[in-house]
């Protein structure tokens, strides 16, 4: 994909990538404006400003051929023109139209090339772009790459049931279908973005509130050893499910518990509870601290979340600035922000990745960034939301070792009973909504029958 | 549709330039006041989603295929100043990452595209989304992209592309063409949407008059029609305007549009075209607003809830 070779080469290093963004962007802008005003009949202008941008080229140290191949993707629009021209009998200005379109799209080009999307916005902000749009930007760029994917992954899906047509477009419908699918996994994870940025710390109206109010909440009340209380949960989704339908749970300085139970049993529901991103009926403490819309950044700030899907939560350009984005909501200065981020990402074993973009690491690599941006925030409380899906072996054993050393109280929604085994001192088991039963993750297991698969004798050939 | 750099002339290039920023300021401005915060990664995901929509392929009739564009689709779901910047986002990633539009031409593409392109989709949408709504979502998908296609249109002929009337009609019908698929598919893509979760699509319809609506419609392709038709066959309008007796002295300027533009002799020519251009959108704009206030007072004056009330007794 063509986004991605470019990104790939915009973090290479050469005597032009390491230029100032700004510089770089005004050269372009006079570049670009010289090569405009220049008229066709000037053809050795266009050969000064060719030899100029092979000079830049070669100072970018990237692949010449690579380069000239991806700005040509502007001549079918400028051939077509250059041909109607040379047509209508001005030979002269179709050269100079076919000339100015391909020069100026290699000059874009190589600016891209040679600065990291993130430096580029950063530049754009100073020269005050609004924000609105600076944002957008940057969460498109992001995104560009796990939704082209998606739907590329979608297309193959399609295809390898086409069956003997060849399966070259789909009907109608069903394209229309296909649309409509990808739209919803869009918004789901925007969804899922916009609380894993508010589970971080983020409000827009607050500014650096967050610290203040987290001051405020520590300590207000004597909690003894719980870290956690819920008492009698409700919840009702807006279509009418009842997700949560009366909990009771407490959770202990330091203890660390595994959430077992069915898909749809109202785990990750609850979980969101801890964290305010849902509000049900009834009572939920935080360290002492009732839920409430008041203590919502401090709240934030106490219990982390790590998300199922790490793609969500690793929204920003790159790994530093990822893991910085919390403590910056929480008000520190930008260099206290990125030390401390430095830290956090040395401690989950990360800190060779400080300027990679997320795009590039291995679904290992996020979640261990993704738990480094939590921890980032100094909880108290680790909620890890099905923490070893994607995740190969050795890096399920790399994870519990992680999980192991961390002093904070945390708890474990997953479906992976070694793993809870592993880690777990208490098992919880939750059905229809409900707490099912409680005690070690073994007793849990051998109750309802949540052996994994190769431990049970469900297939057999008698 | 997307104009590389090159192509449009200086005065072109730099008069939308100019009038691309503040707009979209504003329009940024605009979406971050009265989006809540979950809009902001919202907007870039969906933006992501526009690009990732247009490698699907929908089939039409002679074996080809066509994809969406997604500037209507777009105003549906997020709203008209949303949608904007979304709009205006692609395009910057497009002119940076994919060569496909220019960095000077950028002004351009975001008047055409995410600015009128998206104001053309909203007005069908606004007045007709309650009674109508599948005609206006057509209507909004034809519209934003016959529009934006009419305007890169004109502004490649003023800058002097050579636009014989062959290939000015060519292209026309291509863009008619495409102005109907991308009505056809973003109304499949909202039904697809609306299937899945109705509260997805959001109706930004205000209760109007349909007429009204249909004016206004008629309004927004006639500018666009009228504008190119302007800039690339003058002759038209010099024609029409000889008829009225307006142009005793017939303007030379026509035949040479700032035809590989150097900078002496622009400026007569230059300022009689823009002033031609804004005395008929103010024409047109005129006639328009004496057929809204005729249909208006056609149109019995709907009585307020306590009036109907008091008479009852």
């Amino acid at each position: 994909m063509h986004h991605v070779v470019v990104e790939r080469w915009s973090r290479e290093a050469s005597p032009l990538h390491s230029l100032d963004a700004r510089a770089k962007l005004c050269v372009l802008l006079v570049f670009l404006i010289a090569v405009s005003a220049t008229p066709s009949r000037a053809q050795l202008a266009f050969a000064a400003y060719a030899a100029l941008l092979l000079a830049a080229m070669a100072a970018s140290r990237l692949p010449l051929g690579g380069l000239a191949r991806r700005a040509a993707l502007v001549l079918p629009f400028s051939a077509t023109f250059a041909v109607v021209t040379w047509w209508s009998g001005q030979p002269l200005r179709a050269a100079g139209l076919a000339e100015k379109s391909f020069l100026s799209g290699l000059a874009a080009l190589l600016l891209i090339a040679t600065t990291p999307m993130g430096r580029f916005l950063g530049a754009m902000e100073t020269l005050r772009a609004p924000r609105a749009l600076i944002l957008a930007i940057q969460f498109l760029y992001r995104y560009l790459f796990v939704i082209s994917e998606q739907a590329q992954h979608m297309r193959l899906a399609a295809l390898s049931r086409s069956g003997a047509n060849g399966g070259r477009v789909l009907h109608f419908q069903a394209a229309a279908g296909a649309v409509g699918v990808l739209f919803a996994r869009s918004w789901e994870r925007a969804d899922g973005i916009y609380n894993a940025m508010l589970a971080r710390g983020f409000e827009k109206a607050t500014g650096g509130r967050g610290q203040e109010s987290a001051d405020r909440g520590q300590g207000t009340e004597d909690r003894g050893a719980e870290v956690v209380r819920v008492r009698n949960l409700h919840y009702r989704y807006p279509d009418g499910t009842q997700a949560l339908d009366g909990v009771d749970f407490h959770l202990d300085v330091g203890e660390c518990v595994a959430l077992l139970g069915a898909n749809g049993s109202g785990k990750t529901t609850f979980v969101l509870h801890l964290n305010g991103l849902l509000e049900g009926e009834g009572r939920v403490e935080v360290c002492g601290m009732p839920v409430t819309k008041d203590n919502l950044a401090a709240i934030r700030a106490k219990a982390g979340l790590v998300f199922q899907d790490s793609d969500e939560q690793l929204f920003m350009p790159t790994v530093l600035e990822d893991v910085a984005f919390g403590p910056a909501n929480l008000g520190l200065a930008p260099e206290q922000a990125a030390a401390r981020a430095k830290a956090m990402l040395e401690q989950v074993g990360m800190g060779g990745a400080l300027h990679k973009a997320p795009y590039h690491l291995s679904a290992g690599e996020k979640r261990r960034v993704a738990i480094a941006g939590v921890l980032a925030m100094q909880p108290e409380i680790l909620v890890l939301d099905e923490p070893t899906t994607f995740l190969d072996p050795p890096a399920q054993r790399g994870l519990a070792k992680l999980l192991a050393g961390l002093p904070q109280a945390k708890l474990l929604v997953t479906h992976d009973v070694e793993f809870a085994r592993s880690l777990a001192t208490r098992a919880v088991f939750f059905e229809h909504g409900k707490v099912a039963g409680e005690g070690s993750v073994d007793e849990i297991v051998e109750r309802f029958g949540w052996r994994p698969l190769g431990a049970t004798e469900l297939v057999r050939h008698d | 549709m997307h104009i590389p750099d090159g192509f449009l002339s200086p005065p072109v290039w730099a008069t939308l330039d100019v009038l691309g920023v503040p707009a979209v300021a504003w329009t940024a401005g605009r979406a971050q006041r009265d989006a809540e915060d979950r809009k902001i990664p919202l907007m870039g995901v969906m933006g992501a989603f526009v690009f990732a929509a247009q490698m699907i392929n929908f089939p039409i009739p002679l074996g080809a295929s066509g994809h969406l564009v997604g500037g209507a689709l777009l105003t549906v779901v997020l709203g008209p100043a949303a949608a904007s910047v979304v709009m205006t986002a692609i395009l910057v990633i497009q002119a940076l990452v994919f060569q496909d539009g220019g960095i000077m031409a950028l002004g351009a593409n975001t008047v055409n595209m995410a600015l009128a392109g998206i104001l053309a989709g909203y007005v069908p949408l606004r007045l007709w989304g309650a009674q109508w709504r599948s005609a206006a979502i057509f209507t909004a998908g034809c519209l934003s992209v016959l529009v934006s296609a009419c305007l890169a249109l004109s502004e490649l002929a003023v800058s002097g592309v050579p636009m014989p009337a062959k290939l000015l009609w060519l292209s026309l019908g291509l863009f008619a063409v495409n102005g109907i698929l991308e009505g056809a598919i973003t109304l499949a893509a909202v039904r697809a949407i609306e299937r899945l979760n109705p509260r997805w699509t959001p109706a930004h319809a205000h209760r109007g008059s349909r007429a009204l609506g249909a004016v206004a419609v008629a309004a927004v392709v006639l500018v666009a029609a009228g504008i190119l038709a302007g800039s690339a066959a003058p002759e038209v309008l010099e024609k029409l305007a000889g008829s009225f007796g307006i142009a005793a002295h017939a303007p030379s300027w026509m035949h040479a549009p700032l035809a590989d533009y150097e900078w002496k002799g622009v400026g007569s020519g230059w300022l009689r075209r823009a002033s031609a251009a804004l005395a008929g959108l103010a024409l047109v704009y005129g006639a328009c607003a004496i057929t809204g206030r005729a249909i208006h007072r056609l149109k019995p004056v709907p009585r307020s809830h306590a009036e109907v009330c008091a008479t009852r007794d």
